[in-house]
């Protein structure tokens, strides 16, 4: 009968690595095992699943690129920091999204204490409403079916990005990344109750938003 | 018209997932409720918009960006570490060198405070002939260092001598000694002018060496003494009359004749 090293060794099927064992077929608690004991690579390859998801979570969350890529890596620095006292108790995708969320809303609250003036806040009508298109002056329709589909995607970042923050992660979570409501409800903290009816409102704010593009 | 039913149907599409297929009692209840038609088309159209988000990419140099974040973090712990160990070392040393600082300062207060035997001089014997004043009490409070003559007053019998040592008493004319502070408009007046900061030492303690045990002559006191005459400025002279009061002792002034601790301010204000 094998003897047990750890108690982590009976959650969730990990397997523990060795510097043998390919890091590319571990699981995410098993990467996180081989982190704790110094493996550097499981946390390469850790952070080469879900860099470019964190970013698109966070850019989604924060319509800014470099913001986005900059708190990607604060999110995998605090990773990398408390895996000695990361829980196997959710799936790894849950505890990193989680990170990802808190840091994007932090980012978003300082961002309301500043007041920055955006460039696209030109733009935007003056009671806080959607976002004006910017019209080049000449007025010609658009032809090009590449530059309606881009202008419309950057018709629903806008859209998205004026959503509150408490509707904004919820549906970025369900509809962008494709999230359960349980794993959502994990990843914020909240009941799947509330995330339900937030996602709901949510909707409803994009449709009014959106009507034209609908 | 929105009806419980469609309300579920709304609830029911709005948790369904992307691109799933309607169940037959859905799309029954679709085909016959144009509102809800309505709504899934918008609802399908919206996450069709959606959709068309493309993810986005990290930049390439992600992985060498977060590797050098991580070995400044390192660094900075590294650094951080060798500060906690310097403050582990020098903490001893720092407790032991508050300690030291307290008591050289508690030393120095000490010092300044405390008032030392070999500087109390002891007041002039003063060799008290109490013209009858009740001194039948041992230890007398007084806050004057004139020599106190033998007074021989009117109708007063001439007591027992009574050696009497002043105790914290400071000799006036001599040095100044801690405690006492000479005012500087005071002394502007005369060399010899000195005043006492009682707040900072405490009165003299008069102490009767012998019990006396002679007789206790009881001094009359003149009612017309106890009257005051103050001219008011206009011509008017108002007189108060002060009720006996007697606090077991006199006034006893160098003149070597007891009075009574009155005196007219007729003329003088």
């Amino acid at each position: 009968m094998d003897t047990l090293s750890s108690i982590d060794d009976l959650s969730l099927g990990a397997v523990a690595l060795t510097p043998d064992v390919a890091v590319g077929s571990a699981s995410d608690h098993a990467l996180l095992e081989a982190i704790r004991a110094g493996n550097e690579d499981a946390f390469t390859e850790l952070v080469a699943r879900y860099r470019n998801p964190i970013t698109s979570y966070i850019y989604r969350m924060t319509s800014d690129y470099d913001g986005a890529v900059d708190l990607a890596q604060e999110t995998f620095v605090r990773v990398y920091r408390a895996a000695d006292r990361y829980q196997t108790n959710y799936a790894f995708s849950t505890y990193i999204y989680r990170i990802a969320t808190n840091l994007a809303i932090s980012e978003l609250r300082k961002r309301k204490r500043r007041k920055l003036v955006s460039l696209t806040g030109f733009f935007q009508s003056s009671d806080g409403g959607e976002p004006r298109e910017f019209q080049p002056s000449d007025g010609q329709p658009l032809q090009d079916v590449v530059l309606i589909d881009t202008e419309r995607r950057a018709a629903v970042q806008r859209a998205i990005g004026t959503l509150p923050d408490k509707y904004r992660a919820p549906l970025i979570l369900r509809d962008v990344e494709g999230k359960s409501y349980d794993e959502i409800s994990h990843i914020l903290g909240t009941s799947e109750g509330t995330v339900k009816s937030r996602i709901s409102r949510a909707r409803g704010f994009l449709r009014d938003k959106m009507r034209a593009y609908l | 018209m929105i009806t419980n039913k469609c309300k579920t149907i709304r609830q029911e599409l709005e948790e369904a997932d992307a691109g799933h297929e309607p169940g037959d009692n859905l799309a029954v209840h679709l085909r016959g409720c144009s509102d809800c038609r309505a709504f899934a088309s918008e609802q399908s159209a919206l996450l069709g918009l959606i959709g068309t988000l493309e993810p986005v990419v990290a930049p390439s140099d992600f992985d060498f960006r977060l590797r050098a974040r991580l070995a400044r973090e390192r660094s900075r712990e590294q650094n951080g570490a060798g500060l906690r160990s310097f403050l582990r070392i020098s903490r001893p040393v720092a407790a032991a060198a508050l300690v030291l600082l307290v008591a050289v300062v508690g030393v120095v207060v000490k010092n300044r405070l405390t008032v030392t035997p070999s500087h109390t001089t002891v007041a002039p014997a003063a060799t008290v002939m109490v013209p009858g004043a009740t001194l039948g009490g041992v230890s007398i409070a007084t806050t004057s260092d004139h020599e106190v003559g033998n007074t021989g007053g009117v109708g007063t019998t001439a007591g027992p001598k009574h050696t009497v040592a002043v105790i914290g008493s400071r000799d006036v004319a001599g040095q100044n000694n801690r405690g006492q502070r000479v005012d500087p408009a005071l002394g502007r007046r005369g060399p010899g002018t000195v005043t006492r900061e009682f707040g900072l030492t405490p009165a003299s303690i008069v102490v009767s060496e012998t019990d006396y045990s002679g007789p206790v002559v009881r001094v009359p006191l003149d009612p017309r003494a106890l009257q005051i005459s103050i001219d008011d400025g206009r011509g008017e002279t108002r007189t108060i009359s002060l009720p006996r009061v007697s606090f077991g002792s006199q006034r006893l002034v160098a003149t070597q004749s007891f009075m009574p601790t009155v005196s007219t301010t007729k003329g003088v204000w």
